[in-house]
């Protein structure tokens, strides 16, 4: 069984508040406290988590054995992500993408601009800095791409950002549509990577068809979302117009990757007519600028079956990166994934993909994470 | 070896018509300009009749979202997925190296003028 020893890179690690409502609001900015408070408890309307699938899941969809106190939605606590998570499992560097991104798509674009401003802080006070291993993302208002530029300027240049972070659709435009243009103009400028995170209840794009009813429903169309903003990314033109630009796409799995290359190639003709400033072949753009999280995994059960598949699209090694999700109920152990991918992967999608996307350096040699 | 294919006239402005020499079929394609292009009428991905396709001027972009035309470089499209070739050279507008046979054309005293030979 093969199993993996070597230091982890995890793209997603979410992390909360305790009591988000009140946290996040505390670094709101004066004239949103004072538009929004005047009672002992106030209720901010700061959009945590829209709901829709998942409802039958406990326990908020966290991980009930995960995060100290199971009355608390987990994620709060980074004690308890040290002890049985970051310790354990030899994770050498993570990256923390917030619980959900639901906040970036509110619909008040002026209350979600001071939003996001007030979670990077909150991040950046409360959790960046606190160890070592864990690095944060820009949060970015979606309904609003060129102050979520603003925000990136502001503070893109802080050691502990390495990324951006795009989740819930704000504006229900694929996200490689020329509006969200200023985001990567930001990003590409300051060389942060984007990471794009899979959602739910993402009013404008959680699946292709629509919402979903059901959590399996939901998980097992995943890659639909990912599939579409890929596709959008290069018709549009973002790698030609942003050419050192990175995205990573995590919590979408990844083994339909092979038919998205297979079928972006074979439209590659069409492509030129429509879109002529595309002067690579899809799978091109994809080697060179796309990152895949690999969380959820299927386990199709036969030893290597992951590896056959996917191995179809040339460097597929190269664009895989380990995700675990935690502390969410789907979340993916490295050790299972270490089972079910082929064993020459394990060092590039657990450690060195991620390390390059987010310029962590120097990779540790061997098998224990130094952690400096 | 030189062929004449017919009168100028019988080629009308972008629309392809299929001339049969030696058992191969050239679609050729006349310009508002006058300028005259032949092309082996099939396209390599699915062996369509490229001269069931249309003709468009060339496209260029430098910058994502923007396009312009190029008249010099016309285009024939194939009819079943929109493939492109360039009339000039016969090369794929996706892959240059996807290349369809081209002929020299001349016009001569309102006659078209195909050479066989290697261009």
């Amino acid at each position: 069984m093969p199993v993996y020893r070597g230091p982890v890179v995890d793209v997603d690690i979410h992390h909360r508040p305790k009591f988000p409502q009140r946290e996040w609001a505390a670094y709101l900015s004066d004239e949103w406290k004072r538009t929004v408070d005047g009672e002992e408890l106030p209720f901010y309307n700061i959009p945590i988590t829209m709901g829709g699938a998942g409802t039958s899941i406990p326990y908020a969809g966290r991980r009930k054995d995960l995060g100290g106190d199971p009355g608390i939605v987990a994620g709060y606590d980074l004690v308890e992500l040290q002890r049985e998570y970051l310790d354990p499992v030899n994770v050498w560097r993570g990256i923390l993408t917030y619980d959900t991104g639901d906040f970036e798509a509110g619909q008040n674009p002026y209350f979600t601009r001071d939003v996001c401003r007030a979670v990077n802080d909150w991040n950046l006070e409360t959790w960046l800095g606190q160890d070592e291993r864990l690095y944060g993302l820009i949060a970015v208002p979606t309904s609003w791409p060129e102050a979520g530029a603003a925000e990136i300027r502001r503070v893109g240049g802080r050691e502990r950002f390495v990324g951006v972070l795009l989740s819930n659709n704000g504006l229900g435009i694929p996200f490689g549509h020329p509006v969200f243009h200023p985001i990567y103009e930001a990003a590409a400028e300051l060389g942060l990577p984007i990471l794009v995170h899979s959602t739910v209840g993402d009013r404008a794009a959680e699946t292709a068809g629509g919402l979903s009813g059901n959590i399996v429903e939901l998980i097992s169309l995943h890659g639909e979302r990912a599939m579409h903003m890929i596709s959008s990314f290069i018709v549009h033109g973002v790698f030609e117009k942003y050419p050192t630009l990175r995205i990573l796409l995590t919590e979408f799995g990844f083994t339909w990757l092979p038919g998205l290359v297979w079928r972006l190639d074979d439209q590659y003709p069409m492509l030129s007519r429509e879109s002529p400033w595309v002067k690579q072949l899809p799978s091109d753009y994809i080697r060179e600028h796309i990152r895949l999280g690999t969380q959820p995994v299927e386990d199709l059960g036969v030893p290597g079956g992951i590896g056959a598949i996917v191995e179809t699209v040339e460097g597929a090694e190269d664009i895989i990166c380990f995700s675990s999700d935690y502390p969410h109920f789907s979340m993916d152990d490295p050790s299972y994934l270490a089972r079910v991918l082929p064993e020459s992967w394990h060092r590039k999608v657990f450690c060195e993909n991620a390390a390059a996307m987010f310029g962590f350096e120097p990779v540790p040699v061997g098998e224990l994470a130094e952690v400096t | 070896v030189i062929v004449d294919v017919g009168s100028a006239e019988d080629f009308p402005v972008d629309r392809p018509v299929v001339v049969s020499v030696d058992g191969r079929e050239i679609a050729v394609v006349r310009r508002s300009a006058g300028d005259v292009y032949a092309i082996r009428n099939v396209c390599p991905h699915q062996m369509a009749a490229l001269a069931t396709g249309w003709v468009t001027p060339g496209l260029r972009s430098e910058i994502p979202g923007e396009m312009g035309f190029d008249d010099d470089v016309p285009v024939l499209h194939c009819p079943r997925h929109s493939w492109g070739y360039r009339l000039t050279d016969g090369a794929s507008t996706a892959d240059p190296s996807l290349r369809i046979r081209t002929f020299s054309t001349t016009c001569k005293n309102g006659r078209v003028l195909v050479d066989l030979g290697r261009r």
